[in-house]
């Protein structure tokens, strides 16, 4: 039988074969993770971008900023919105139209993992009049594996990477000439009715404030197969396995979460061993974001 | 779907200059333009042509804030709607994608610099009142030249607008002023002539045959086609390009001289129906009504 | 940098006008191209993909299919869906908004994004052989990062040579280009800031050995005269372009045929 055929009958015992001989189809050993690439700053018009490599897996985060009244409950916070979009690009199975239910729950788990993160007070221009609103977009193009893990990290890429212009509030138009720009926002009346009034506020055309993320979550996962461990899957192996484990780790390298969505369950032993693996890679993924 | 010979019928036809329904290339089809029949919309318009394709437009008008990037603009928006029961391309995604194909090429013909000055006449207080002119189209049945019967219906409809009259409030302060709405006194829309008409050229045949305000016959076997929004200084504003045939320069050229020169005798000809309907209607005449009002 | 549709910028920089020719990015010819990027085959799972650059416009494609597809035509069927990115700074031009800000879903298109994916549809439906690939289906996806002026001439080059990557028969290359009226000047390729300036803009696809415009977008208002330039002068740009998409299918082609030499 073909190779190619045999591997869309028996897509179990195809990825079988080739761990019993401690290998995996793309010429990985077990416990081997892709490289990862991480480029920052490439989009002019995002505040804040990143372009995640992760093997073949490719996802593009980008921060766009805007200014707006803030909430009346919080005066000082700046809000944060997160989105995952899955373009039909990434994989053949990816439909156009209307959001599937894995991009929703990659948004929940995105912004579930990054927003506690995120000094929203840092995001406050005046308190009650004007704050940044942000809102972070992370575009898979390519899938082959790991989606999770390639979305949160270009997702904490882009945000680190976040540098957003000086603004100071002032009573009227005046010219500033080439180093700054005017801004207006349109401010809701507390009555509903009524007029509306505006803020004018100029913003420096040079970005210089960063949101310094100094802690952050980084991601390792594995997958179960057979009673065997695999770091960072492909997407052939994710579609076979017998269930998923991510471990969450601070900067610092110590073990903030573990997150095991369903699936067979995991013996201690090969916890242990996925642990001391993940502690392992830590520093190195580390460096690659702190390198950004 | 056209059989074998049904196309060749219609491409030798225009090979040599005539076509099934006896017109020259670029001759129209006779038109039906009706306006002010929607006693509840501020202007409207029908518009039949060939006693096929048939569009009704309605617009209505309410008191919003202007956009930010165009304080001085009132601001216009369009919704086209294929009914279902007009074709059976009409249904389900194929015909959502045409609505939002439809109503892009209306933004498209009225976003330009060309129509200005009529954004600027629904302006009241700048940077805080204008006039929005939500313009909602139904394509009832579709007989060929839809982007053509769209564009020019929507244009009736607009030359016919009344609006009520709005004072201006002087306040305390600069910022202060308010408007009041007079629902006694209307006016229409000044420099509605502006607006431009969308004609739609096809390319059949041979190369540098093309027809003007084709069938749904000839729709069907064009290899190409140029929609272009034509005003009365006889410019484009605004144009794409339909079928998948592709154009030679040369023809593509000669197109646009044409589609400028077709639509501008569209524009005179409507501009002479509209004018003597509005003087009719302000001398209080009683107008015969025609149609599915009759 | 631009904030979004809440704030109105009242004193953008200057562009640099002080010698006659010179445009604000530095150029010196009306008729001069951004530098261009172009790479393809870079996407694991689609049949064909390219990463297309203009100055800051980037644009990704993929093509995925042909694949069995139950429709009324014989002929293959292209369906084309293009987006641009929440950040990539794309101008909410449309008047359409009544006032203050459109937020949009993140996962609906807007009308037009379904208005260019169909007109890129008929585009790659005119180059394509339909015929050879009967009751199927041809998926291309297209994603601007960032929009720094012709950005959907950029979406139709790199769907052109996505297409070829991924070895869908082609009648030729089809490349495009815009040109815009800005001053009274017509400029080949506007960056944002003339695109934003300009009293109209026209986006031509073009294929060059056949001689023939397969895709044409105007905005704004152009006399027919100008119109009529503004198309000849992108046309020549696109067949520029064409040979660079051409180099690059063949340096692909070259990598191919070196990598199954090595493994024969």
């Amino acid at each position: 039988m073909d190779q190619e055929v045999f591997q869309k009958v028996h897509p179990r015992e195809y990825l079988a074969r080739f761990l019993n001989k401690d290998v995996r189809p793309d010429g990985r050993s077990l416990t081997k993770a892709r490289r990862v690439n991480i480029t920052v700053s490439s989009i002019a018009t995002a505040v804040g971008s990143a372009m995640l490599k992760m093997g073949k897996t490719t996802a593009v985060a980008g921060v766009h900023a805007t200014l707006v009244q803030p909430a009346p409950g919080a005066p000082d916070q700046g809000i944060l919105d997160v989105a995952v979009e899955l373009l039909p690009m990434a994989s053949p199975n990816y439909k156009s139209g209307r959001s599937s239910e894995e991009a929703i729950c990659l948004t929940e788990y995105l912004r579930s993992l990054i927003s506690p993160h995120i000094n929203m007070s840092k995001l406050c221009v005046e308190a009650g009049l004007l704050v940044w609103q942000l809102r972070l977009t992370v575009y898979c193009v390519d899938n082959d594996g790991n989606l999770e893990d390639a979305i949160l990290l270009a997702g904490v890429a882009a945000m680190r990477n976040v540098l957003l212009p000086s603004v100071r509030i002032i009573g009227e138009e005046v010219d500033e000439g080439r180093d700054a720009q005017m801004v207006e926002v349109k401010t809701e009346n507390e009555e509903g009715e009524g007029e509306a009034e505006s803020i004018i506020a100029v913003a420096t055309v040079e970005r210089t404030n960063s949101l310094e993320i100094d802690t952050y979550p980084l991601p390792i996962s594995f997958i179960l197969f057979d009673g065997k461990v695999l770091i960072d899957p492909s997407v052939a192996e994710e579609s076979v396995c017998d269930s998923r484990i991510t471990f969450l780790f601070r900067p610092t390298g110590e073990l903030r979460g573990v997150l095991k969505p369903g699936g067979k369950n995991v013996p201690e032993n090969l916890y242990q061993s996925c642990l001391t693996m993940a502690k392992e890679r830590i520093p190195k993924l580390q460096a690659k974001l702190e390198a950004t | 779907m056209l059989s074998g010979a049904e196309k060749t019928y219609i491409e030798a036809g225009a090979a040599q200059g005539i076509r099934a329904d006896g017109r020259g290339l670029l001759d129209l089809r006779p038109v039906t333009l009706e306006t002010s029949l929607l006693p509840t919309a501020s202007g409207s318009a029908r518009v039949r042509i060939g006693g096929v394709t048939d569009i009704l437009v309605g617009v209505k008008a309410e008191v919003v804030e202007p956009h930010v990037n165009a304080p001085d603009e009132g601001l216009m928006s369009f919704a086209v709607e294929c009914s279902s029961l007009a074709s059976p391309d009409f249904v389900g995604r194929g015909g959502a994608d045409l609505n939002a194909e439809l109503s892009q090429l209306l933004t498209r013909l009225y976003a330009s610099s060309a129509t200005r000055e009529l954004r600027r006449g629904l302006a009241l207080i700048p940077g805080r009142k204008c006039w929005v002119l939500h313009v909602d189209a139904l394509v009832l049945d579709s007989g060929g030249n839809l982007y053509g019967a769209l564009s020019l219906a929507v244009r009736a409809a607009l030359r016919v607008v009344t609006l009520p009259r709005v004072v201006i409030i002087p306040g305390e302060a600069d910022d202060d002023d308010e408007i009041e709405v007079n629902e006694e006194v209307f006016e229409r829309l000044s420099r509605s002539e502006d607006a431009p008409v969308a004609v739609t050229l096809s390319a059949v045949g041979g190369r540098g045959i093309y027809i003007a305000d084709s069938t749904s016959e000839e729709e069907a076997c064009a290899k190409a086609a140029i929609t272009m929004g034509v005003n009365l200084a006889g410019r484009a504003c605004g144009a794409v390009s339909g079928g998948t045939g592709g154009v030679d320069m040369d023809t593509l050229k000669s197109m646009l001289k044409d589609a400028v020169r077709v639509g501008g005798d569209i524009l005179k000809t409507t501009d002479s129906f509209l004018q003597d309907d509005i003087a009719r209607m302000e001398s209080g005449e009683e107008v015969e009504p025609v149609g599915f009002f009759s | 940098m631009r904030y979004g549709p809440l704030c109105r910028v009242t004193a953008a920089p200057k562009p640099k006008t002080s010698e006659a020719h010179k445009r604000s990015d530095g150029r010196t010819g009306w008729e001069e191209l951004r530098p261009v990027f172009l790479k393809a085959s870079f996407l694991s799972s689609a049949a064909g993909s390219a990463y297309f650059e203009a100055g800051g416009t980037k644009v990704f494609c993929a093509v995925h299919g042909p694949r069995a597809w139950a429709s009324s035509s014989i002929d293959a069927v292209v369906h084309c869906e293009v987006r641009w990115a929440h950040f990539s700074g794309r101008r909410e031009e449309t008047r359409t908004a009544a006032g203050g800000e459109r937020s949009r879903p993140s996962e609906s298109a807007t009308d037009e994004e379904r208005e260019l994916g169909a007109s890129l549809a008929r585009t790659l439906g005119t180059v394509t052989r339909v015929e050879m690939y009967p009751k199927s289906r041809i998926e291309v996806s297209a994603l601007v990062l960032e929009d720094d002026g012709s950005s959907f001439a950029a979406v139709v080059t790199a769907a052109a040579l996505a297409m070829a990557d991924a070895g869908i028969e082609m009648a030729d290359l089809t490349a495009a280009m815009t040109a815009a009226v800005v001053d009274g000047n017509v400029v080949v390729d506007p960056n944002a800031e003339e695109e934003r300036r300009a009293s109209g803009t026209v986006m031509v696809a073009y294929m060059g050995n056949v001689g023939k415009v397969t895709d044409l977008v105007q905005t704004g208002e152009m006399e027919i005269g100008q119109l009529a330039h503004a198309i000849q002068t992108g046309c020549q740009a696109a067949t520029q372009v064409r040979g660079l998409i051409k180099a690059c299918l063949e340096k692909q082609a070259g990598k191919v045929l070196k990598k199954r030499g090595r493994g024969a």
